[in-house]
C-alpha cells in the first residue's frame, strides 16, 4: 500500500535521511521510531508528498507520489507533530474547508460528526479553533485527515497533547481503521504504546533504518527477550558504537 | 520605595524582552520609520484640516470659536480615552495577565508602567491636535507664551486621559466577569472608531456646511451650545476651556492648565491606592474565569483516567502471547494482501481515473471563504480594513460646500485609503497562510484553483468599498445615477486588475510566519516597499483613466461637485470618456493576465522552494 524505495534527502551539505526503503501493507499499523533528529518526520514528510527526496520512489497504493502527485495525495492523510489547522476557523467550518481541498460533498462535514462524537468534540465543534487546547486542535486536524477516509495515514507524535482518555480513543480508532483495511503509520516516542499497538515498528537512527520487523522478528533476530524500549537502546547504542569504531 | 522601582524594572524589563522578541529583524526598521513618517504626516494634515476648517469657518465669531474649542476638546479626549481603555484593557488583561501573575511585581509598578506606557501613545495622539491650537491662538491673536503652555496643556492633558483611563479600567476589571475575547475587543473598537467618524462628520461639518444658510443652524449657534456652564465640570473640556482662557488672556488659561494636572494627581492617586490592591485579585479571578469557560474544561471534568503506567503494565502483561498472536494474524494477512495487492492496486487505480475532476469552484469559494472569515475574526486585519472604511467614509459623506467640496479634491484621499486596503488584503493573503500552507500541498488542490481564490478573496473586500463609496458620491456629492453606476461597473474592471497584480509579489515574499506579531508586521511593511513601487504606479494609472471617464462623463454631473470653470471647458472633450473607458480595460486586462501569469509562477517557485526546502521562512 505504501512503499518507500532508496530514499535519501539532503538539506545543502546534512544528509538528513539516507537510503530508507520499507513497504507497509493494506491493514498495517506500523510504528516509526527513533531517537530526535533520526529523520524520521523529514521521512514521513517525503511520504507525504511535503518534501521532494533527493532520490528514491514512492508509491502510494500502486500511484508514484512524484509522478502523480494529486492522484497519490488523495489517498494519504497526514497528522504532523504540530496541528495544521486554522485558527479563526470553527472546528466544523475546519472540516468544510478540508472536505472542499479533497473534494468531498458537503454533507462529508454532516458524517464527520461520528469523529466529532468519538473524541468528545461535538460540543465544541461551533467553537472558534483559536480557544481550542493543543489536544483538542490535535483531535480536530486528525479528524480533518480522516474524512476524506485515506487508503494511508500518517501521523506524527499524535499522542502529544492528548488526555489519556483521547489517546486511548485514538488508539481504538487507528485500531479500528487497520481493521477496515487502512494502512497507519505512526511515529512516536512512546514505546509502550508502539509496543501495543503496532504490527511493526521500524527503528530510524542518524538517517537510516536500522532495523525493521515485528517485536518478535527482532527478538528473534538479535537473540534477545528484551522489550521494545530495551531492544530500541539497544540498537541505537550499537548504531552509535559501529560509527564512532 | 526602593523595592517600588525594583518592581517596576521589571516590568519594563518583562515587556522590553517581548518586544525584543517581535522585534527581530531591524533591518526594516527603516522603512518601518519611513511609512509610519508617511501615515504620521497624513495624520497631521487630515486631522489638522478637518480641526482648522470648521474654526476658519466660525472665524470673527468667538462665541463659536470657543464652543468649538471646547466640544474638539471634549471630543478628542473621549476619542483617546476609548484608545487607551482598549489598549490598557488589551496589554493589561489579554496579554499581559499571565506574564503579570506569575512575576513577583506588586500592581503599584504594573499600573505605573502601563501609565508611561500609555502616555506615549495618548501624546502622539493629541499632537495631532497642533494645527486647531496654534489656528485658534493666531485668530485670537495670543502673545508666544500662549502656544507653550498651550503645548504644556497637551502634554498634562494626556496624563490625564491616561490616569482616567486606568482609573476606569479598575472599575472594569471589578464589573466584568469573563475577559472579553480579542475579537469582540477588534470590532467593537472599529465600530466606535467609524461612529465617532462619522457623529463628528454630522455634528461639524453639517453645521459649518449650512453656515449662512436660511433657517439652518449655523455653526455659531451649534458651537456656542459646548459653552453651556454644565460642560466646565467634565475635565475633559478643561483643555479647550485652557486654550480658550489662553486666547483671552494668559491668566485662566493658566488655571485651567492647573486644574489639568492637580486633577490629573488626584485620579492617579486614586488609581494607585484602590487599583493596585485588587488588580492581582481580579487578574486571577478572569484567568480562573477564562479556563473554566473553555471547552476542553468540561471535556476535562468529564474525562476517565487511564495513565501510562496502566498501559505499560498492561503491555508487558499480554505481550508474549500478543506478538505470538500478531506474528500468526500478520502472516496470513500479509500473504492475503501479496496475492491481491496487484490486482487491487489496478483497481483503486481505474477507479481514481474514473473521478470526477475536482469541483473548483467550490473549492475556491471555500478557501475565499476561510480568508474572508479570518479577516472578520482577526482583530489586527479586521482594524486594518475598518480603519480605512471610516476614513472613508468621513471623507466620502463631507457635504460638497466643505474645503472647496470637489470631487477631485477628493480623489487623492480615496487613492491613498483605498490603495491601502487594497494592498494589504492580497498582499498578505499568502503569508497569512501561515504553517497551514503545508494543507494546499498536502492536498490534491490544484495552483491554479489556490491562485484564483486568492485574487477573488483580494477583491471582494475592496470592491465592496469601491461600490458602497459610490454610492455614497452620488447621495452627498449629487452624482447622477449614470456616472455613479459607470463608476461602480468600472470597479469591476479596475480592482481585480490591481489585485491580479499584487499576488505575485505577495507569493514572492510569503513568509508563512504570521504567529509572531513582530514578522507578521515586518511581513507586511517589508512587502510594502514592493507594493509602493509597483502597485502605486499602476493604481495611478487606473485612477488617471477613472478620471478621464468622470470628466468625458461631466454633462452629466451636477455643477455643484465642480471645480469651476476649467472642469467646465473639459465637458466637451468626449473622447476623453472613451479613452479612459479603452485605457482601464486595457489595463486592467493586461495586468489581470500578467498578475495571473507571474502569480502562477511565484506560487510554483513557492510549492518547489516548500517541496525541496521544507522551509517556510521565505528565505530557502
Amino acid at each position: 500500500m505504501l512503499e518507500a524505495t532508496g530514499l535519501r534527502k539532503e538539506f545543502g551539505h546534512k544528509v538528513a535521511v539516507e537510503d530508507v526503503s520499507f513497504t507497509l501493507n493494506k491493514g498495517e499499523l506500523f510504528g516509526f521510531l527513533g531517537p530526535n533528529g533520526a529523520g524520521k518526520t523529514t521521512t514521513i514528510r517525503m511520504l507525504v508528498g511535503l518534501l521532494r527526496p533527493t532520490r528514491g520512489e514512492i508509491q502510494v497504493a500502486g500511484v508514484d507520489l512524484q509522478r502523480r502527485p494529486m492522484e497519490a495525495k488523495r489517498r494519504l492523510g497526514y497528522v504532523p507533530d504540530r496541528p495544521m489547522v486554522h485558527d479563526k476557523l470553527t472546528g466544523r467550518e475546519f472540516l468544510r474547508f478540508m472536505a472542499s481541498l479533497y473534494d468531498l460533498p458537503a454533507r462529508a462535514v454532516d458524517e464527520a460528526d461520528h469523529w466529532l462524537e468519538q473524541f468528545d468534540l461535538t460540543e465544541s465543534a461551533d467553537d472558534l479553533i483559536s480557544t481550542y487546547s493543543h489536544g483538542m486542535k490535535q483531535k480536530i486536524g486528525l479528524i480533518g485527515q480522516l474524512i476524506h477516509e485515506p487508503e494511508v495515514l500518517l501521523l506524527d507524535e499524535p499522542t502529544v497533547g492528548l488526555d489519556p482518555k483521547s489517546a486511548r480513543t485514538l488508539r481504538n480508532v487507528l485500531n479500528g481503521l487497520c481493521a477496515k483495511g487502512v494502512t497507519v503509520l505512526i511515529s512516536t516516542h512512546l514505546l509502550p504504546i508502539a509496543e501495543m499497538m503496532c504490527h511493526r515498528v521500524g527503528i530510524m537512527d542518524r538517517g537510516r533504518l536500522i532495523a525493521i520487523g515485528s517485536i518478535a522478528e527482532l527478538q528473534e533476530r538479535y537473540h534477545t527477550e528484551s522489550n521494545l524500549e530495551d531492544l530500541f537502546l539497544r540498537l541505537t547504542e550499537a548504531a552509535e558504537g559501529e560509527r564512532r569504531t | 520605595m526602593n523595592a517600588f522601582w525594583d518592581d517596576f524594572r521589571k516590568a519594563r524589563n518583562l515587556n522590553r524582552w517581548q518586544r525584543l522578541l517581535r522585534k527581530r529583524d531591524a533591518k526594516r526598521t527603516p522603512v518601518r520609520i519611513i511609512l509610519m513618517g508617511i501615515v504620521g504626516l497624513f495624520m497631521l494634515f487630515s486631522v489638522g484640516s478637518a480641526s482648522v476648517s470648521p474654526l476658519m469657518a466660525v472665524r470673527g465669531d468667538v462665541q463659536g470659536m470657543n464652543g468649538f474649542v471646547v466640544f474638539a476638546s471634549v471630543l478628542a479626549g473621549a476619542f483617546l480615552l476609548y484608545i487607551q481603555l482598549v489598549v490598557v484593557y488589551q496589554r493589561l488583561v489579554v496579554e499581559d495577565s499571565s506574564i503579570m501573575l506569575v512575576a513577583p511585581i506588586t500592581g503599584r509598578a504594573i499600573l505605573m508602567f502601563r501609565l508611561l506606557e500609555g502616555f506615549n501613545i495618548t501624546l502622539f495622539f493629541s499632537l495631532l491636535g497642533l494645527p486647531m491650537i496654534a489656528a485658534y491662538l493666531w485668530l485670537s491673536h495670543a502673545p508666544w507664551i500662549a502656544y507653550l503652555i498651550g503645548l504644556a496643556a497637551i502634554w498634562a492633558s494626556a496624563w490625564l486621559i491616561v490616569s482616567v483611563a486606568l482609573l476606569l479600567m479598575t472599575l472594569l476589571l471589578r464589573i466584568i466577569r469573563r475577559p472579553i475575547s480579542r475579537d469582540m475587543l477588534g470590532v467593537f473598537s472599529s465600530l466606535v472608531a467609524i461612529a465617532i467618524l462619522l457623529g463628528t462628520r454630522v455634528l461639524v461639518h453639517d453645521a459649518v456646511g449650512s453656515a449662512g444658510g436660511p433657517g439652518g443652524t449655523g455653526p455659531d449657534t451649534l458651537f456656542a451650545n459646548w459653552l453651556s456652564p454644565g460642560f466646565i465640570y467634565l475635565p475633559l473640556s478643561w483643555f479647550g476651556y485652557s486654550l480658550i482662557g489662553l486666547g483671552s488672556g494668559i491668566t485662566m488659561g493658566f488655571v485651567y492648565f492647573l486644574f489639568i494636572l492637580i486633577f490629573t494627581a488626584v485620579v492617579a492617586g486614586l488609581t494607585f491606592s484602590v487599583g493596585s490592591p485588587i488588580l492581582h485579585e481580579r487578574l486571577t479571578q478572569l484567568s480562573d474565569a477564562a479556563a473554566l469557560g473553555r471547552r476542553q474544561g468540561k471535556a476535562a471534568r468529564k474525562m476517565g483516567i487511564f495513565g501510562l503506567g496502566q498501559q505499560s503494565e498492561h503491555a508487558t502483561g499480554t505481550r508474549q502471547g500478543r506478538q505470538q498472536a500478531d506474528q500468526g494474524t500478520l502472516q496470513g494477512r500479509y500473504q492475503a494482501d501479496r496475492d491481491t495487492r496487484k490486482g487491487r492496486q489496478q483497481a483503486d487505480f481505474d477507479t481514481l481515473q474514473g473521478r470526477q475532476p475536482a469541483n473548483r469552484g467550490r473549492l475556491i469559494w471555500e478557501v475565499t471563504r476561510k480568508d474572508l472569515l479570518r479577516l472578520r475574526r482577526t482583530p489586527v486585519d479586521l482594524a486594518n480594513y475598518l480603519f480605512p472604511t471610516a476614513y472613508l467614509l468621513y471623507f466620502a459623506t463631507q457635504p460638497a460646500k466643505v474645503g472647496g467640496g470637489a470631487l477631485f479634491g477628493l480623489l487623492p484621499v480615496f487613492i491613498l485609503v483605498l490603495a491601502s486596503t487594497m494592498g494589504r488584503v492580497p498582499i498578505s493573503s499568502f503569508g497569512l497562510e501561515g504553517e497551514q500552507v503545508w494543507l494546499y500541498l498536502q492536498a490534491p488542490a490544484p495552483s491554479n484553483t489556490i491562485l484564483w481564490a486568492k485574487w477573488l478573496y483580494g477583491t471582494l473586500p475592496t470592491l465592496l468599498w469601491w461600490e458602497v463609496l459610490c454610492v455614497l458620491l452620488a447621495v452627498f456629492h449629487a452624482l447622477s445615477v449614470g456616472l455613479a453606476v459607470l463608476l461602480g461597473v468600472a470597479g469591476f474592471w479596475l480592482i481585480p486588475g490591481a489585485v491580479a497584480l499584487t499576488l505575485p509579489f505577495a507569493i514572492h515574499g510569503a513568509a508563512f510566519i504570521p504567529r509572531m506579531v513582530g514578522r507578521r508586521n515586518r511581513y507586511v511593511n517589508a512587502r510594502s516597499a514592493w507594493y509602493i513601487l509597483v502597485i502605486f504606479p499602476y493604481l495611478l494609472l487606473q485612477v488617471a483613466a477613472l478620471g478621464a471617464v468622470s470628466i468625458g462623463l461631466l454633462p452629466s454631473v451636477s455643477t455643484n461637485v465642480l471645480m469651476g470653470g476649467f472642469i467646465h471647458q473639459l465637458q466637451s472633450v468626449s473622447w476623453l470618456m472613451y479613452a479612459g473607458l479603452l485605457a482601464s480595460i486595457l489595463i486592467t486586462g493586461v495586468g489581470t493576465l500578467i498578475g495571473r501569469s507571474m502569480g502562477l509562477e511565484a506560487w510554483r517557485n513557492k510549492r518547489i522552494q516548500l517541496y525541496e526546502t521544507g522551509s517556510l521562512d521565505g528565505q530557502g
